[in-house]
Parts: structure tokens; C-alpha cells; sequence
């Protein structure tokens, strides 16, 4: 599967820059950014509601494995937030002028990050595994509550400069042909990478807590 | 006790006799909350004073500057409740004689008084100071009452969850404020609309993005305190 996923993202970076043509109302070859931007940020959501969901398993059957599982899902969520957020700041350079101008999108991501950092840092400051990963779970559903008014509510409530996301508010996509297809590509071989990314570090973490090596 | 009180919300108002009676024999958590306030509030208002922020721009400045002091007011205090029962080692006993929920309740109700007493003093404190006018009185301290009610719910729960970690102070900040983040930008927001605009058609769509958020901590910290207070 490894091989079929790396070379779905070298046909995907080939796309995205030679392939796809730029679109109409961007700054040069901005537009090209959301083909790694979008996913970026797609998978730091995904990685969310996947600690979110295995935080949730845990405290329903205590089964440590739903925890490291979790704590892999946040780590790795954490560097494509972080990757999400550094593409965002180089559109936000190009588009408005400025890295950061604290537009709604900016403070969820923001968000999100700090979040991912505050749960690692919980996790950090318990010794007992057990008490750890009890912590850890319910911080997450907690965070996990709250993850709707960043994601739904704040971008909608304040004016945001930030582009529309793939389905408008109008219910339309307004991407169309080769820029389209290059985007759903990325989509889902970055889905594809951080599946095998995911899989291979919880692998990693069973290994080490077998060892007892685990944190 | 009145004997119309449920069993669960006896055991609720007895935790909160018990947190109110220790509270007003040390005093520990109202002085050092409303003096962290003041100090702040002093700090606040010696550096930018009333006369230097041009009076276009004073609603919005002024309104994220008072919900900045009623968050960093409400980190100084709220985790005082869970971490006092590890420290003094009462947590245990007080597992054995209370359900968790009325626990939960018990120190939400006192966080919840501490909070209303401690904003009674510095919202008119810092308007008095600050030279804020505010156009809607009744929707501005409606807006504080329940931005303070969202924020001390889950304020609560994340107390409860540092009291059984290390290094309690600095992680009460660290894992209070980007779960409290939807609520500050909102009632920064919020306060300064309250302050200057005339009309007041955006106050039912902000007051339930504010109830929700209340309701919902309210309901995820009732369902997960039982896993906290037990690890």
C-alpha cells in the first residue's frame, strides 16, 4: 500500500504544479497552495476527530490501546495543524499582504494548535499511566465538544478574507476540470499518507510499550 | 436541611456549605482573586488610563481588555476547589461520602458564587476607572453573566482534571484557554457591541451562540467528571 500511496502524491505534486492550471482571482500561482493547504488542514481535523473518537473508546473500555491510539492521532494531527498553518501564512503573505491577520480561519487553526500542545503537555505532567491516559481521554471529549463553534461557528460569525472551502456556503463547488480533479487527488493522498503515517507510528507505540518504553 | 431538596441536590448544597465555611475562615480564594483583579485592573488603567484610546475605538479595546481581566482573574481562583481536596488529602473522603455529580455541582455552585462576587466588583470597578459608557447596561451585564456561567463551567472540569496532575498552576492556563477561547472572542465581541451600538437585533443570535456554549460544557462536564474525579 506504501508504494501506491507515494507514488499517488508524486502524481499529485506533478499535477498541482505542472498539470492544473492557476485559478481566475489569485495572486500569481497562489492558488496552487490549496492542493497541499486544504488537505493539511482536512487531515489536522480528521486526526482530531480520531483522538476524539479512541479518547472516546478508552473510557468506555479502559483498553490502553485506544489511548496510545489516541495520543498518535493528536501528535500527528499536531504537525499537519502545524503545516496547515505555515501554508495558510504563505497564501496570507501573497493574497493580503501580511503572515498572520488573525481572520476567524486563523484563530480555529490557532485553536486547534493549542489544543494538540495542551493535551501533550497533560500528558506530560501525569506519571501513572493509568491516571494519564483517564486525564488525556476526557480532555480530549472535552475539546472535542468544543470543536464544533471553532470549526462551524466562529468562521461564520466574523467576517473572514479566507477563500471559501470546497463547498460553499451557497451549497456549490466552484472548482471545476483540472483543478478539481488535482484537488480531490491531493485530498485523498494525503488521506492516504497520514493513514499510513498513522499506522505505522501506532505500530511503533505498541512496540515500545511492549518494551515499556512508552509515554 | 429543607427536606423538599432532593437527595442529589442536598448533597449539593452541603458541599457548598462546607467549600463557603472553609472559604470564609481562610479567605484564600477571594483575596487572592479580587486582588489579582485589582492589581491587573490598576495595571490596565495606569497603562492606557481612560484619555489615551481615541473614542471611536474605545467600545472594542475596552471589551477585550475587561474580558482579558475576567479571564486571567478567573485562572488565579477557580482551581482552588479540587486542588485544596488533593492537597489537604479530603479528596478521597469526600469521594467515599459524595456522588460525583453532586461534587461536580457542590464546587461548581461555590466557583460560580466567587466568580458573580468577584465580576460584581470589578466590571463597575473598571468602568468607573476607564471612563466606559456603556449604552446598554441591562444586555452588557446580561452578556458577563453568561459569558462568566459558560466560562466557570468549564473552568471547573479542567480544575478537576489539573488538581490530579503535576505542575498545577502553569497547566490551569495551558489547557483552560483554548477550550474558553470560543467564549472570550465572542463576549469581547459581544461587550463591545452591547457598549456602542443603538440597536440591539444582534443580541438573540449572540446570546445562543453563548447559552449553547454554556449548555453544552454544562452537559460534557456532567457526563465526564465522574471519569476525572475517579481516575
Amino acid at each position: 500500500m506504501s508504494i501506491v500511496v507515494y507514488v499517488w502524491i508524486l502524481l499529485c505534486l506533478a499535477a498541482a504544479f505542472v498539470w492544473s492550471p492557476t485559478a481566475a482571482h489569485f495572486i500569481g500561482q497562489s492558488s496552487r497552495i490549496v492542493f497541499f493547504h486544504v488537505p493539511m488542514a482536512w487531515i489536522a481535523t480528521l486526526a482530531f476527530l480520531l483522538s476524539g473518537w479512541h479518547s472516546l473508546r478508552y473510557l468506555n473500555t479502559r483498553n490502553l490501546t485506544h489511548d496510545r491510539k489516541a495520543k498518535v492521532a493528536v501528535r500527528q494531527g499536531l504537525l499537519f495543524a502545524l503545516l496547515a498553518t505555515v501554508t495558510g501564512s504563505i497564501f496570507a503573505k501573497v493574497m493580503w499582504g501580511a503572515f498572520w491577520n488573525w481572520d476567524p480561519r486563523e484563530i480555529s487553526i490557532t485553536m486547534l494548535l493549542f489544543i494538540y500542545a495542551a493535551y501533550l503537555v497533560l500528558r506530560s505532567a501525569v506519571d501513572d499511566p493509568v491516571r494519564r491516559a483517564h486525564l488525556a481521554a476526557v480532555y480530549a471529549c472535552f475539546a472535542f465538544v468544543a470543536m464544533p463553534f471553532f470549526v462551524f461557528i466562529i468562521p461564520r460569525v466574523y467576517f473572514s478574507l479566507h477563500p471559501d472551502t470546497l463547498l460553499n456556503a451557497r451549497g456549490k463547488i466552484e472548482m471545476q476540470g483540472r483543478i478539481l480533479a488535482t484537488f480531490l487527488g491531493s485530498l485523498a493522498g494525503f488521506t492516504g499518507l497520514f493513514t499510513l503515517l498513522y499506522r505505522l507510528e501506532c505500530r511503533l507505540e505498541e512496540i515500545l510499550y511492549a518494551e515499556g518504553e512508552s509515554a | 436541611m429543607p427536606t423538599v431538596f432532593t437527595p442529589l441536590l442536598s448533597e449539593v448544597w452541603t458541599l457548598f456549605r462546607k467549600d463557603w465555611r472553609a472559604e470564609l475562615r481562610s479567605k484564600v480564594a477571594v483575596n487572592s482573586i479580587l486582588l489579582f483583579a485589582l492589581v491587573t485592573l490598576a495595571l490596565v488603567s495606569y497603562s492606557i488610563g481612560p484619555y489615551r484610546i481615541p473614542a471611536g475605538e474605545k467600545p472594542a479595546v475596552l471589551s477585550a481588555w475587561l474580558t482579558i481581566i475576567l479571564f486571567f482573574t478567573s485562572m488565579t481562583g477557580l482551581s482552588r476547589v479540587f486542588v485544596k481536596e488533593e492537597e489537604s488529602r479530603t479528596a478521597e473522603t469526600l469521594r467515599l461520602a459524595a456522588r460525583p455529580e453532586a461534587v461536580f455541582l457542590g464546587k461548581l455552585l461555590f466557583n460560580l458564587c466567587l466568580m458573580a462576587g468577584v465580576t460584581a466588583v470589578v466590571v463597575p470597578l473598571f468602568c468607573l476607572l476607564m471612563e466606559f459608557h456603556i449604552m446598554h447596561g441591562c444586555s452588557f451585564y446580561g452578556i458577563i453573566a453568561l459569558a462568566m456561567f459558560g466560562l466557570t463551567i468549564a473552568s471547573t472540569l479542567i480544575a478537576a482534571i489539573i488538581s490530579k496532575a503535576g505542575m498545577k498552576g502553569a497547566l490551569f492556563p495551558i489547557l483552560s484557554f483554548p477550550l474558553l477561547m470560543p467564549i472570550l472572542l465572542e463576549t469581547s465581541l459581544l461587550l463591545a457591541k452591547a457598549a456602542a451600538y443603538p440597536d440591539l437585533g444582534w443580541l438573540p443570535e449572540a446570546l445562543g451562540i453563548l447559552t449553547s456554549y454554556a449548555g453544552l460544557m454544562f452537559i460534557a462536564s456532567i457526563l465526564l467528571f465522574e471519569r476525572v474525579w475517579n481516575a
